[in-house]
C-alpha cells in the first residue's frame, strides 16, 4: 500500500483539456450540457474527431487500433469529456462488442468490425433482454437453429438502447434446449438490417425514445456472426460484464453531475438567495462530495486489483456489484437534489433543447434545462446493468455462502 | 377524535371513485395531458356530482360538508391521477371565499358551487412581491405585478389575486380576474406530469371596479389560511397517487415471474413493499394531524401543513421511487401508468416548497 496522490496523471489531464478546448465543437458542447439523449449525429461526428487524434477506442488495446491507456488514464480522458460536454461514445460498440470481438472473434471479425466501431461509422445495440427474461436473463427463449451454415433467430428482445440507432446488434440466443440455459447460449452478431427484423420504439418517462424492442422472424445469420463457440455466449456475456465492472460507479458521469449541481446551487432563483449559502443544502453537497470522493477511491482501488490481478481474485469484496450499487445511487441522489434546488421549475416540462432562444421555454432559469428529464431518466441507473437488487443479492451471497 | 369514515363520507368517497374508474382511464388521462386542454367529463362532473362545493355551504348552494370531506375528493383524484387539480379549484377559492360578507364575495363563491364560473388562486413565490392595484379612474383599476403561479388555469374563468390598494401595504383588495381579459398576462406552461400551471404576470393590467370583490381586512390572513388548505388538499392527493403506487406495485409482485417464482416472494421485495406501506400511513397520519389545525390559528396550521407536505413529499418520492424500481424497466416507460404516478408525485414534491425548504423553515419554527 502506498497512498501518494498520484500527479503522473495531471500533465495528460491537461492535454486532454486542451485537445477537447479546440476540437469539441461548441454547439455540440451545448447540447451535451443540457440535452438529456445524445444525438447520433453528434455522437459519430464526435467520434471522427476522436478518430483522427487516435482516441475513439481509448478503452482498447494499441494492436486493435486502441490507445492502450491503463483504466486510471480512461478514467481521467472520460472525466474531461463528460465535464466539456462531449457527446458519450456509443457504449455497446466500443466497450461490449469491440471486447468481446478481439478476445473471442475472429480475425475476420476483427478485421470487419473493429475498424468500423472506432471510426464512428457502425452503431452497436446490445439485444440481450427480453420480456420475461431481464433479471432472470437465463431464462431467454429466443433461439437460433443451426441450419447448414447459418443459423435461424427467432426470438424477441427488449430493451434496447439506441437500437434505432443501430447498424448492428449483439444477440444472445439460444442454440442447445437440452443442456443447461448457462451451457446453451450463445453470442451473434447480426446485421440489424437482415430481413425478418422488424422494430418497435419504446418512449420512456422523461419522453424520450432510447428504447426499442425488436422481432426476430426467421432472421437469418451466416456462420460468421457466430462469436467463438457456439454454446459459450453466456460465459462471454459475462465476460463482458466482469471486464466492465470498474466503471460501473460511473465516477464521470456523477463528477459531471455534482459540476451541474454546484452550477445550479449558485444561481439564484426567482430572487430567492442561492441555494450554496444555505445549511441545509451545503451539508447535503458536502455529503455527496465525501461519498464522491470514497467512492473514485473505490474505483481506484478495483481498477488497481484488476490490473495486478492476472484473472485471480485478490480480495473478498465483490467490486462490481458495489460499485454499481453506490455509483446508481449517487447519480439518482445528485438529480434529486438538483430538482431541489430548482423548486418550482423543477416541475416544468423542458421540451427539447434547439438553442433557440425564445418564447417556447418556460419561465425557470437557462440551467433548469434538462435537469428534469435528466432526472426522470436517471432512475434507471438502479434497474439497467442488472438491478441494484440483484447486486445486493451478489454481495451477500458471496459473504453468507449458500446458507 | 374519529379516523372512521361516517356514511355521509364513505359514500362521497365511493361515488367519486366509481365514477372516476368508470369515466377516466388512463387513456382519456394521457390524451388530455398531452392537449393541455380540460376534460370536459371532469369539468362537468365537478359540478353535476356536487364535487366543487363540497365545502361551500348550503346556504351559497354547496354541500355543507368540510375540508375533510374534500381531502377525500382530492385523494380520489390522485388516485385516479385527474390532470385537473381539485385542491386549487375547489378548496383553495372555498377557504379563501367562505365567511367574507360582501355580497360580490358571497355571489362569487355561489357561482363556483352552481356552476357558472371557476376560480383558481394566483399564488406567489416566496420572495416574490405580490400583486400593487391603483385607481386610476372611477371606473378602472390598474394592476400590476407577479408572476404568480396560477393552478388549475387551464379550467379556471378566474383568478382570484390579492393586491395592495393604492401602494398601501397594509389595505388589500381581492380582485377576480375574469381570464378571458388575460390573453397576455396569463401564459400556461406543461409541467412534468401533463398538467398546466399558469404564469400571471400584470403589468397595468386596467380592470373594471367590479373585478375588486371584497376589501375585508383579515385578506392577507385569509390568503395565507387560503394556500394552506389548498396544500393540504394537495397532500391529500399525493396521498391516493400514492395508495395507487402501492396497489399496483403489489400487483405487480404477485404476477411477474422471474426465476421461477413471483417477484413477491424475494424477501428483500416483500420489505420493501413494507416499507411503501409504512411510509404512506405516515403520510397520511401527518395530512389528518395537519386538518385537526384547519380552525386552529392560521400561523399554527401553517406549521402543521409544512409538517404535513414535509412529510408527505419524503413518503413520496420514496414510494413513487420504489415503485418504479420494483417494475424493472417497463416502470419507465410512457405507456404503463407508473411512470405517469412518479411524475405526478414529482410534480408535488417540487412545488410550494421542496422537502429542503420545508425542513428549513420547520428547522426555524424551533424555538431554543
Ligand atoms: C434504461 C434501460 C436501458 C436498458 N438497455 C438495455 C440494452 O441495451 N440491452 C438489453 O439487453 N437490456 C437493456 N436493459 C434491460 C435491463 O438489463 C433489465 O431491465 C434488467 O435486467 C431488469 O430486468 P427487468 O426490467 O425485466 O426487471 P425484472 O427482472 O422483472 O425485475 C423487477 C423487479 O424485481 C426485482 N428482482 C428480480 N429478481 C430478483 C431477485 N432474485 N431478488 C430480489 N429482487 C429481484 C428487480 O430488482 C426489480 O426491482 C435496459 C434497461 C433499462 C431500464
Amino acid at each position: 500500500m502506498d497512498f501518494v496522490l498520484d500527479q503522473s496523471l495531471d500533465a495528460f489531464r491537461a492535454e486532454v483539456r486542451e485537445f477537447l478546448s479546440s476540437a469539441l465543437p461548441k454547439d455540440m458542447a451545448e447540447r451535451g450540457h443540457r440535452c438529456y439523449h445524445e444525438d447520433k449525429s453528434d455522437v459519430l461526428a464526435w467520434m471522427k474527431i476522436l478518430c483522427k487524434k487516435g482516441w475513439s477506442a481509448s478503452n482498447w488495446p494499441v494492436e486493435f487500433g486502441g490507445t492502450g491507456w491503463g483504466a486510471a488514464k480512461q478514467l481521467v480522458f472520460e472525466e474531461e469529456c463528460l465535464a466539456a460536454g462531449a457527446p458519450q461514445r456509443p457504449v455497446v460498440g466500443l466497450s461490449l462488442t469491440g471486447p468481446v470481438i478481439y478476445t473471442f472473434g475472429s480475425a475476420e471479425q476483427i478485421q470487419r468490425h473493429l475498424p468500423l466501431i472506432k471510426n464512428g461509422e457502425t452503431w452497436w445495440g446490445q439485444c440481450f433482454s427480453e420480456p420475461n427474461a431481464g433479471s432472470d436473463l437465463a431464462s431467454m427463449t429466443s433461439t437460433a437453429t443451426k441450419e447448414g451454415d447459418s443459423y435461424r433467430l427467432n426470438g424477441h428482445k427488449i430493451w434496447t438502447t439506441f437500437g434505432q440507432y443501430a447498424d448492428w446488434l449483439i444477440v444472445l440466443a439460444v442454440t442447445d434446449k437440452t443442456v443447461k440455459p448457462q451451457r446453451g447460449i450463445s453470442f451473434f452478431l447480426v446485421d440489424a438490417h437482415s430481413p425478418g427484423i422488424t422494430m418497435k420504439p419504446i418512449y420512456s418517462m422523461e419522453r424520450g425514445h432510447t428504447l426499442n424492442e425488436f422481432y426476430f422472424e426467421d432472421v437469418v445469420i451466416p456462420a460468421d456472426g457466430l462469436v467463438g463457440e457456439e454454446g459459450k455466449g453466456w460465459s462471454y456475456a459475462k465476460f463482458l460484464l466482469e471486464n466492465e465492472r470498474s466503471w460501473s460507479a460511473e465516477i464521470p458521469r456523477n463528477k459531471a453531475l455534482l459540476q451541474r449541481l454546484l452550477q445550479i446551487a449558485r444561481l439564484q432563483i426567482d430572487g430567492a438567495e442561492p441555494a450554496i449559502s444555505r445549511p441545509v443544502f451545503r451539508e447535503k453537497i458536502a455529503d455527496i462530495t465525501a461519498r464522491l470522493h470514497a467512492l473514485e477511491m473505490l474505483t481506484l482501488r478495483a481498477m488497481n486489483e484488476h490490473e495486478s490481478c492476472k484473472g485471480e481474485r485478490l480480495s473478498n469484496w465483490e467490486s462490481g456489484s458495489m460499485l454499481h450499487i453506490k455509483g446508481s445511487e449517487m447519480q439518482q441522489e445528485i438529480g434529486a437534489l438538483m430538482m431541489e434546488l430548482l423548486g418550482s421549475s423543477g416541475a416544468l416540462y423542458y421540451p427539447s433543447y434547439t438553442q433557440r432562444p425564445g418564447e417556447e421555454y418556460p419561465p425557470g432559469p437557462a440551467e433548469a434545462h434538462g435537469v428534469a428529464a435528466d432526472f426522470l431518466y436517471r432512475r434507471a441507473t438502479t434497474i439497467y446493468g442488472g438491478s441494484n437488487e440483484i447486486q445486493r443479492n451478489i454481495i451477500a451471497r458471496a459473504l453468507l455462502g449458500n446458507v | 377524535m374519529n379516523f372512521l369514515l361516517d356514511d355521509e363520507q364513505k359514500q362521497i368517497r365511493d361515488s367519486v371513485r366509481r365514477f372516476l374508474s368508470g369515466n377516466y382511464p388512463f387513456d382519456v388521462r394521457t390524451e388530455y395531458g398531452r392537449s393541455g386542454e380540460p376534460c370536459p367529463a371532469i369539468v362537468e362532473q365537478l359540478v353535476a356530482g356536487s364535487w366543487i362545493g363540497v365545502a361551500i355551504c348550503d346556504e351559497l348552494g354547496g354541500v355543507g360538508a368540510g375540508f375533510s370531506e374534500a381531502c377525500l375528493i382530492a385523494e380520489e383524484f390522485g388516485r385516479g391521477l385527474v390532470v385537473e387539480p381539485f385542491w386549487a379549484l375547489s378548496m383553495a377559492p372555498t377557504a379563501l371565499l367562505e365567511g367574507l360578507s360582501e355580497p360580490s364575495a358571497q355571489s362569487t363563491l355561489q357561482g363556483i358551487a352552481e356552476g357558472r364560473s371557476f376560480a383558481a388562486l394566483g399564488f406567489k413565490g416566496e420572495p416574490q412581491p405580490g400583486v400593487r392595484a391603483e385607481s386610476i379612474s372611477p371606473e378602472l383599476f390598474s394592476l400590476s405585478g407577479g408572476p404568480l403561479r396560477v393552478y388549475g388555469s387551464s379550467v379556471a374563468s378566474h383568478v382570484l389575486v390579492i393586491a395592495a390598494m393604492d401602494n398601501n401595504s397594509a389595505r388589500c383588495g381581492l380582485f377576480s380576474l375574469p381570464v378571458e381579459q388575460l390573453s397576455n398576462e396569463l401564459k400556461q406552461w406543461e409541467q412534468l406530469d401533463g398538467s398546466r400551471v399558469g404564469f400571471l404576470e400584470l403589468n397595468g393590467l386596467q380592470l373594471a371596479k367590479d373585478c375588486l370583490i371584497s376589501e375585508s381586512a383579515d385578506l392577507v390572513e385569509r390568503y395565507g389560511r387560503a394556500e394552506s388548505v389548498a396544500l393540504m388538499g394537495y397532500c391529500a392527493t399525493a396521498l391516493g397517487m400514492m395508495e395507487a403506487v402501492l396497489s399496483h406495485t403489489t400487483d405487480y409482485l404477485q404476477v411477474r415471474t422471474q426465476f421461477g417464482v413471483p417477484i413477491g416472494r424475494f424477501q428483500s421485495l416483500q420489505h420493501r413493499l413494507a416499507d411503501m406501506k409504512n411510509a404512506l400511513e405516515e403520510a397520511r397520519a401527518i395530512t389528518h394531524r395537519s386538518l385537526c389545525f384547519v380552525d386552529q390559528s392560521p400561523e399554527k396550521f401553517k406549521v402543521a401543513v409544512a409538517e404535513a407536505k414535509y412529510l408527505v413529499g419524503k413518503s413520496a418520492s420514496f414510494v413513487a421511487a420504489q415503485g418504479v424500481q420494483l417494475h424493472g424497466a417497463i416502470g419507465l416507460t410512457d405507456e404503463f401508468l407508473i411512470s405517469h404516478y412518479f411524475r405526478a408525485l414529482t410534480v408535488f414534491c417540487q412545488s410550494f416548497g421542496t422537502c429542503s425548504d420545508l425542513l428549513q423553515s420547520l428547522g426555524n419554527t424551533i424555538s431554543d
